[in-house]
């Protein structure tokens, strides 16, 4: 089980920076909403 | 057979890396968070954040929201090999809205700091050289020293300092998407160090070790420094440079960067890069401590070296600058760990385009007025 776990976690690593991006831009627009 | 060999591989690394996190990592990211708020209380007497705005930036922001931002700066510059400053501070300028002049040694604070981990890294791997270095950082320091009056005189006001800042980003998105695209046009097999690299990793791959690419006894050494040259070896392959060009280099990128708030990174690598044609793995031994030494010598010379000329001091928002810094360095470490998995063709090109974009906004802004805030 963890073995699944690990394994599946190195195969979405290639996807780690779009993840990163999209988490920015989602924190971003929700800053704009509640801060400005 | 060989899968089994690959398990036990990532577990063992599974445990070397999570040792590392936290025995090296973790304490330095607590370290300097806590320092945030230790700075918070002595610069102001209260902890900022939320709804309580910070007094210098004049923002109202979470901490978390300062910390993810040094995460997610840093791990993406990392992966594509360039300093965080030149992506925190436009998100800093224009989504946290920070623009009084103490933005510029803020982002230095983070520049300062963020590169701690790379510059530790590299000298275990022996990426160092003090030869090489201290020409540049001499060149850093005469930089450090002149930016921050360009700063308070020529770009005091935010009209020209953010036209300045979007020339930087649409040289710096430019020179992603450039980078990017030759490697995806040149279909030739690499050659030089590539090639070895590429090699190297190959044979620890099919060993059932990390790809590392570099092998263990390689370093940079100084074969050479007659007047006025310095001939750097390094795996095999050697490169003379001028010290006088080094020197000027350093100090002339110092000025800009100072006066922004961003490392010198992203001009120093394309200069040293197509002029001299050193690779990264070399590069970096000079690049990673320039960018602390000008961080430094600018954030001295905004707090106690302006004041004597200018009457004032610009100081960083300490808390603002150390909370991004803890992140940058946890993103930096992360960029560092799982960089060999990415695409960095791909990645260099969307934050090429985003940055270009965001720069050419930030220039047009300067002849018309956008309808919407920058």
């Amino acid at each position: 089980m963890g073995m699944i776990m690990k394994s599946s976690l190195t195969q979405m690593l290639p996807y780690l920076p779009f993840l990163v991006l999209g988490a920015a831009t989602i924190v971003a627009a929700c800053h704009i909403t509640f801060y400005w | 057979m060989h899968g089994s060999q690959s398990k036990s591989a990532f577990d063992v690394r599974g445990h070397a890396i999570a040792r590392e996190f936290a025995f090296e990592q973790l304490p330095v990211i607590a370290g300097v968070f806590a320092l945030g708020i230790v700075a918070a209380y002595l610069q102001h007497g209260f902890l900022p954040g939320g709804e309580v705005p910070f007094p210098l930036a004049q923002v109202r922001v979470p901490i978390w929201h300062v910390v993810w931002m040094g995460i997610w700066t840093g791990y993406t510059m990392a992966v594509v090999g360039e300093a965080a400053g030149i992506f925190a501070l436009p998100y800093t300028m224009s989504i946290l809205q920070f623009t009084t002049p103490n933005v510029t040694p803020t982002t230095q604070l983070l520049t300062f700091l963020n590169p701690l981990g790379a510059l530790l890294g590299f000298r275990r791997s022996r990426q160092w050289n003090l030869a090489l270095a201290s020409w540049v950082c001499l060149g850093g320091v005469v930089g450090g020293l002149i930016g921050p009056f360009v700063r308070m005189t020529l770009l005091s006001r935010v009209e020209p300092f953010t036209f300045t800042v979007g020339i930087v980003l649409v040289f710096t998105g430019f020179h992603l998407c450039l980078a990017a695209l030759r490697k995806f046009v040149s279909r030739k097999p690499p050659k030089g160090i590539e090639a070895k690299f590429a090699a190297e990793a190959r044979a620890r791959q099919q060993a059932g070790l990390l790809p590392s690419g570099l092998p263990d006894g390689v370093s940079i050494e100084t074969v050479s420094h007659p007047n006025g040259l310095l001939t750097v070896k390094f795996w095999n392959e050697s490169w003379t440079v001028r010290k006088h060009f080094l020197f000027i280099t350093g100090a002339g990128v110092g000025v800009i960067s100072s006066a922004l708030g961003v490392g010198g990174g992203f001009l120093l690598v394309p200069i040293f890069s197509t002029l001299y044609g050193l690779p990264m793995y070399v590069l970096v031994a000079a690049t990673i401590p320039y960018v602390m030494v000008l961080s430094a010598v600018g954030l001295f010379t905004y707090g106690a070296i302006l004041p004597m000329f200018l009457g004032s001091a610009i100081q960083p928002e300490w808390a603002f600058g150390l909370f991004a810094a803890a992140g940058g360095i946890f993103g930096s470490w992360c960029a560092a760990k799982t960089q060999r998995y990415v695409s960095e063709t791909a990645l260099k090109l969307m934050l090429g385009g985003i940055t270009a974009i965001a720069g050419a906004l930030y220039v047009i802004n300067f002849f018309f007025t956008l309808p919407f805030r920058l």
